[in-house]
């Protein structure tokens, strides 16, 4: 039966989540925000509770597995994902992308590596004490939304691969132990050339270039990535040669995104919420519900449609994670909830601000470092036109080649 | 058990039963329009399936749907055609008013009769709104009493079925001093002494909900027909109307989208179909998400209008609001991009649009129904108190 209860998993995330949003990130946010920097001591503390919960997932996987036989519940991860996302973006998006694990470079290496693969890159992750990073390469100075157009090469010679070019905007590039690197093998055949390799830092030939200064996000570390006749060991392509002689082999790491996208979603409706709830607090405060109500009508109006926009979104991403979860085909729905939420949630982080007037523009409040978060949502993780052209594609008859 | 969007064997089994019903509503849907009502049969058809009596409460011998279930049925009939649809539930804010504002023993008196047979061609209205009034709160139709009477004066606007309404539920201000709070609704049977209807209403759209004015001169109710009409019971009655009107809009929606599709990808302009062309597949991308959004919206408040939670009147009266601007910018929009077909009447979608403006304005305007969000929102403060999470102990000691 269709139903908006979250289970009792979904809660106790939700308040352990909201706890260290509140506690621990909203505390360090704003002066991480004001000089790009995140206190270690908080990082450690953020990959100790990481721990805790996977492992708290983990045998609730378990349990449920054995109480229903492998397989036939299906999970929860997506649901329990895109809450949590939404709780700790709600304290501080840049510090929830600096947490520490193997981050955007763990699915690919959990869908395409061998099991030697994935044993040497992810079990570095294990000691919160000493938190570590992985991340993920793709876009480039001339290609971001397309793709087949990447131009860093990769050329076999004897045991190795040797990589060149530059890669742009990658978070967490510079401070990650490896990055996962994709580069082609020949441009002419478009994605069929891409290749994924793990580059790890100590490489000779891979350099970090520029730490970007954006309008947001600017505790979350952004890099610009140089190889200069890198040289890879093949051990490093990940899968191996033969995971590349069958198509499917390079599109399995695409089918993440119907799974990430919502997650983002997510995450943008919980800065959205962060600034629509300062701006309602501001109007209670201010406006009270016993004054003439005409004078202020237009700022409720506004409200309301800052509340609507929200629940519309989180809708949708619940919709595309319930689909995630229950293994049915969601690549639009996927793409609906990212078109939806990040485009909403810019509109009510600038009607934030608009109702707060000055005090929206101040650098002491939350709302308009809000503003400046929340842009990239809709740029990362597929442009909102990158997004409408997937829902297009899965509505429109005969539409190909776009 | 957590968050679902899986309808169920019941509900699906609804489902389907209205949709295939509301090709019919498709059909015809421009005769109707032109002949200004629904036929008869086609009334007693949907009466018989069960649906027209959905909500009926169980002290009326009703086995009520759940508002999804509602939601979902509501939808299938939005689809075939919103005009149609919306006469076809006529009787839905009699029995809403009556279930909502009425005593055990009311409901039971006026609501099991429509369990018979022959109610399937009983027309109800209900008498709410007026014209421009002087008084800032409460209703300038007003009610006085003389013993066990109640006599009703003034004048009710745009009362939908009233050309042939056998049964009413009229509202008027039964003291003139509290506002909102001193307010009833009264229950009418047939045309008594001092009840006209004027001339049926010439509207831009709904067109096959016939509507008129209605004059009360000192029209006579016993006391025991009286439903004293509570803030808490008015919010309910108008948030359930209008969140089943929402999801006839939903519906609607869907068909203004699904038929500009169709139209687009077969219309060919500059040597393509012009559904290839960027702009146009960008808008049915927004038109397809929009809709998604809004059956998603729609069902979380049916959700907790079903479940009586706290945040029900919010996330009703914004869901409400939500669907009313989408549903108007999915009609203008599916006329748009059939271009000069559009706007003829050879096609629905100018009628859909008409439909649309005129449904919005049933149970509330959008201003209206954002008002209420941002008051509620304001009233709720933080978005669930996190004591009613489930408290982690043993991890709380860890962050703080």
């Amino acid at each position: 039966m269709v139903d908006f209860e979250m289970s009792g998993m979904m809660k106790q995330v939700k308040g352990m989540l909201h706890g260290v949003a509140e506690s621990m990130l909203r505390p360090a946010s704003l002066e991480a925000d004001r000089t790009g920097e995140i206190p270690h001591d908080l990082l450690v503390r953020f990959a100790q509770l990481q721990m805790m919960r996977g492992s708290m997932a983990k045998s609730e996987r378990e349990a449920a597995e054995t109480e229903a036989g492998a397989g036939k519940k299906p999970k929860s991860t997506a649901r329990i994902s895109a809450v949590g996302a939404e709780e700790l973006s709600w304290g501080d998006p840049a510090i929830m992308l600096t947490m520490p694990g193997p981050g955007l470079g763990g699915p690919p290496v959990q869908i395409m590596g061998t099991p030697e693969q994935k044993e040497r890159y992810l079990s570095i992750f294990s000691n919160p004490e000493d938190p570590k990073w992985g991340a993920y390469a793709l876009t480039e100075p001339g290609a971001g939304s397309d793709v087949a157009g990447i131009r860093t090469s990769a050329v076999k010679d004897g045991e190795h691969y040797i990589l060149n070019g530059r890669k742009c905007y990658i978070t967490n590039g510079a401070r990650a132990e490896w990055n996962v690197v994709f580069a082609t093998v020949d441009p002419s055949l478009g994605r069929a050339g891409h290749r994924a390799f793990v580059v790890e830092k100590s490489t000779p030939g891979f350099s970090v270039g520029r730490i970007e200064k954006k309008m947001g996000l600017r505790a979350s570390e952004t890099a610009e990535l140089v190889f200069e006749n890198c040289r890879v060991h093949k051990d490093c392509l990940l899968g191996g040669e033969e995971h590349y002689a069958s198509k499917e082999g390079f599109m399995g790491a695409m089918k993440t995104f119907n799974n990430t996208r919502p997650i983002v979603a997510a995450g943008a409706i919980g800065i959205a919420r962060s600034a629509f709830e300062e701006a309602r607090d501001h109007l209670k405060s201010r406006y009270m519900l016993s004054r003439p109500i005409p004078r202020y009508q237009k700022m409720q109006d506004t409200l309301a449609g800052m509340h609507r926009k929200l629940q519309m979104g989180r809708a949708l991403v619940w919709r595309a994670c319930w689909m995630s979860d229950h293994g049915i085909p969601n690549a639009k729905e996927a793409s609906m909830s990212k078109a939806y939420a990040a485009k909403a949630a810019v509109e009510v982080c600038i009607d934030a601000v608009g109702l707060m007037g000055a005090d929206g523009l101040q650098h002491s409040g939350r709302v308009e470092k809000c503003f400046r978060d929340i842009k990239v949502f809709d740029i990362f993780e597929g442009t909102g036109q990158i997004q409408r052209i997937v829902i297009a594609k899965r509505m429109i008859a005969g539409l190909k080649g776009w | 058990m957590g968050i679902s969007f899986e309808l169920g064997e019941d509900a699906r089994m609804v489902q389907d039963a209205v949709r295939g019903f509301a090709k019919a509503l498709r059909e015809h849907h421009r005769d109707w329009e032109e002949a200004g009502d629904v036929p008869a049969r086609v009334r007693r058809q949907f009466f018989d399936m069960g649906l027209a009596t959905a909500s009926l409460p169980e002290t009326a011998g009703g086995m009520p749907l759940s508002e999804v279930v509602v939601m979902v049925m509501n939808e299938a009939l939005g689809f075939g055609d919103l005009g149609a649809a919306a006469s076809l539930q006529g009787l839905e804010a009699f029995i809403e008013a009556v279930t909502h504002l009425g005593s055990a023993e009311q409901q039971k008196r006026w609501l099991t009769p429509l369990t018979g047979k022959d109610a399937a061609e009983t027309i109800a209205s209900v008498a709410f709104s007026e014209g421009l009034s002087e008084r800032l709160e409460g209703l300038a139709t007003r009610a006085e009493r003389a013993g066990d009477v109640w006599r009703l004066h003034g004048e009710k606007r745009f009362v939908l079925g009233a050309p042939s309404a056998s049964r009413w539920v009229i509202f008027a201000q039964t003291d003139p001093d509290t506002g909102w709070d001193g307010v009833s609704a009264f229950l009418l049977e047939g045309r008594p002494e001092g009840l006209t209807v004027g001339e049926v209403d010439r509207k831009l759209g709904l067109l096959t909900v016939p509507s008129a004015s209605i004059t009360l001169e000192g029209v006579e109710v016993p006391e025991a027909s009286r439903m004293p009409a509570t803030r808490e019971g008015l919010r309910r009655f108008f948030s359930r109307m209008a969140l089943r009107n929402a999801a006839r809009l939903v519906g609607c929606m869907q068909a203004a989208t699904a038929y500009a599709l169709d139209y687009t990808e077969n219309r060919q302009a500059f040597g393509r179909p012009i559904a290839h062309f960027q702009a146009i597949a960008f808008k049915l991308a927004e038109m397809a998400t929009d809709v998604e959004g809004a059956r998603a919206a729609l069902w979380l408040a049916a959700d907790a209008v079903e479940k009586g939670k706290k945040t029900a009147h919010r996330e009703a009266a914004a869901a409400v609001a939500t669907i009313h601007d989408l549903a108007m910018a999915a009609t203008d929009d599916a006329v748009q991009l059939l271009g000069g077909l559009g706007y003829m009447q050879d096609a629905p979608v100018e009628k859909w649009m008409r439909d649309v403006r005129t449904a919005t304005l049933c149970y509330g305007s959008t201003d209206l129904w954002n008002h209420v969000t941002a008051v509620e929102s304001m009233r709720l403060g933080a978005e669930v108190p996190l004591a009613e999470l489930i408290p982690v102990p043993q991890l709380q000691a860890a962050y703080t």
